[in-house]
């Protein structure tokens, strides 16, 4: 199929659809609007797109990114209809099914990407790895702690450090929290980095933000972050950053 | 992230000595920065300038010099942009040394359009159409200040929000609600200096005569009642009892 972009009929058609899936999980996903020019309509050049299984988020940020570039669309993070067509298109993996035929939706915003709101944008599912990924372009691997999860998931560390803009796009920032709960070794999140306690994605966020205060974080490098970072931390940093 | 205190002495910079105005040559965005107020803060003229664009994930960081030789990047291209919408700038000035403190900042500062000398003025309380269950409106506090969702389930939302009902009945209740969101739960400290979106709610209740001064962070029992009486001078304001007597007309 070529990559299209819901208009606003179709749009309105899958947001009701949401709705309904709300009070009635196995109600049959309206696919025929990816194709249906009542709904929908070609975005850019036309360009061919695979349904498959991505199983992480950055695999699908990394096949998307290649993909869109294709289309020579310009403003791509902020096309509502784009987005929303892609979230149909990979609706099976975004909100599977449970064996039963069930899904269970999650916010409104994980399916309807809401790109003005810096705090929102993130949660889509689709378009919060992208962002993350072509902010990160560079070396993508840098920000596996926010790609590395199934797509259908948005755990702490993202949702502690995809909603700041001063954090999320800082490259020492995120290699630092991917060196802290990522484990290299199996490419999973370390144990324990999920919580709430000392040490934990809430945490960094809190004194990152207490340090926005007093320093240029943009003009830090990655082992000047070592050097500041509490000792609440020691547990998730490797051993080979050193003690503060 | 809640609350961030400020014990360094980091110079606030006004954001009205900030002018970025975009330039689009031949589809290309870029920028000019009018800086040159800084020179009026007790900053070193040797100390560095570096003015960042930024919109979610996106960021690009230009230099302009020094504060006493402001010197603007030569490429000021908005290249990682495709477009100017919501792009957002802040201004830093940081010591000519290895150490990256930061002396002064200005941040959240909107590009001038050519077409509109205005900036980019946005309501003080936008209002969007949402679906939310069954509450009839809402306040969203989790972007860069409130936003008053209307369920769209509802009705019309600008007809809602117009209606004397809604008028009299909602309105003075979120002006507290976001009064008590500002001074009780933040404790914003309203130097005067900024502009930020809580001192322009807090400017905008200064407006009602007989409010006397902000009470200090810690008087919790003095901003509640300074709140209550802004919240009464903005009712007034509203005649918000008679727009609800012409809605109760034929109500027991």
């Amino acid at each position: 199929m070529k990559v299209r972009r819901l208009n606003a009929a179709g749009i309105a058609t899958f947001t009701e659809y949401l709705d309904l899936l709300e009070n009635e999980p196995t109600r049959i996903v309206p696919k025929h609007l990816l194709d249906d020019p009542t709904s929908s309509e070609v975005c850019g050049a036309p360009t061919e797109i695979q349904n498959k299984t991505f199983g992480s988020r950055f695999a699908a940020a990394e096949y998307l990114d290649e993909v869109l570039a294709k289309t020579g669309t310009t403003d791509l993070e902020r096309d509502v209809g784009l987005w929303i067509w892609l979230t149909l298109f990979y609706f099976d993996e975004l909100c599977p099914a449970s064996k039963s035929g069930e899904r269970e939706l999650r916010e409104r915003p994980a399916y309807v990407p809401e790109p003005n709101n810096w705090r929102r944008y993130y949660r889509h599912l689709l378009l919060g790895p992208f962002m993350i990924f072509r902010a990160h372009r560079d070396d993508p691997k840098r920000a596996m702690a926010l790609l590395c999860q199934p797509l259908h998931i948005i755990d702490d560390i993202i949702a502690q450090l995809a909603a700041y803009q001063e954090l999320v796009s800082n490259k020492a920032i995120v290699a630092m929290a991917t060196k802290l709960y990522l484990d290299e070794s199996s490419g999973e999140r370390k144990k324990g980095a999920g919580g709430k306690g000392p040490g934990s994605p809430r945490r960094l966020a809190a004194v990152l933000d207490q340090f926005d205060v007093t320093w240029d974080l943009y003009a830090m490098s990655l082992k000047e972050f070592w050097a500041v970072l509490p000792k609440e931390f020691d547990k998730f940093r490797p051993v080979a950053t050193g003690s503060p | 992230m809640i609350r961030r205190f400020n014990y360094t002495d980091r110079i606030r910079i006004r954001r009205k000595d900030v002018r970025i105005v975009l330039r689009d040559e031949s589809g290309r965005l870029m920028f000019d920065a009018d800086l040159s107020a800084l020179k009026e803060y007790d900053l070193p003229p040797e100390s560095l300038i570096f003015v960042e664009a930024y919109r979610q994930t996106n960021w690009m960081r230009f230099s302009f010099g020094q504060v006493g030789a402001i010197t603007p990047a030569k490429n000021r291209d908005l290249s990682q942009f495709d477009s100017p919408d919501g792009i957002q700038f802040r201004v830093k000035v940081t010591p000519n040394s290895d150490v990256h403190s930061l002396l002064a900042e200005a941040d959240s500062i909107s590009l001038v359009r050519p077409e509109s000398d205005q900036g980019n003025r946005t309501p003080l309380l936008p209002v969007k159409p949402q679906k939310l269950g069954d509450e009839v409106y809402r306040i969203d506090f989790s972007g860069d200040g409130p936003l008053l969702l209307i369920n769209s389930d509802a009705g019309n939302y600008t007809d809602i929000g117009l209606s004397p009902e809604f008028v009299s009945l909602v309105y003075p209740a979120v002006f507290q609600q976001i009064l008590t969101r500002i001074l009780l739960v933040e404790r914003h400290d309203d130097d005067g200096s900024s502009d930020g979106w809580k001192s322009q709610w807090v400017k905008f209740a200064c407006l009602y005569p007989g409010l006397g001064e902000l009470p200090e962070p810690s008087e919790i029992d003095e901003r509640n009642d300074w709140i209550e009486k802004a919240v009464s001078a903005f009712a007034t304001k509203l005649q918000a009892r008679s727009k609800f007597s012409e809605f109760w007309k034929g109500g027991k």
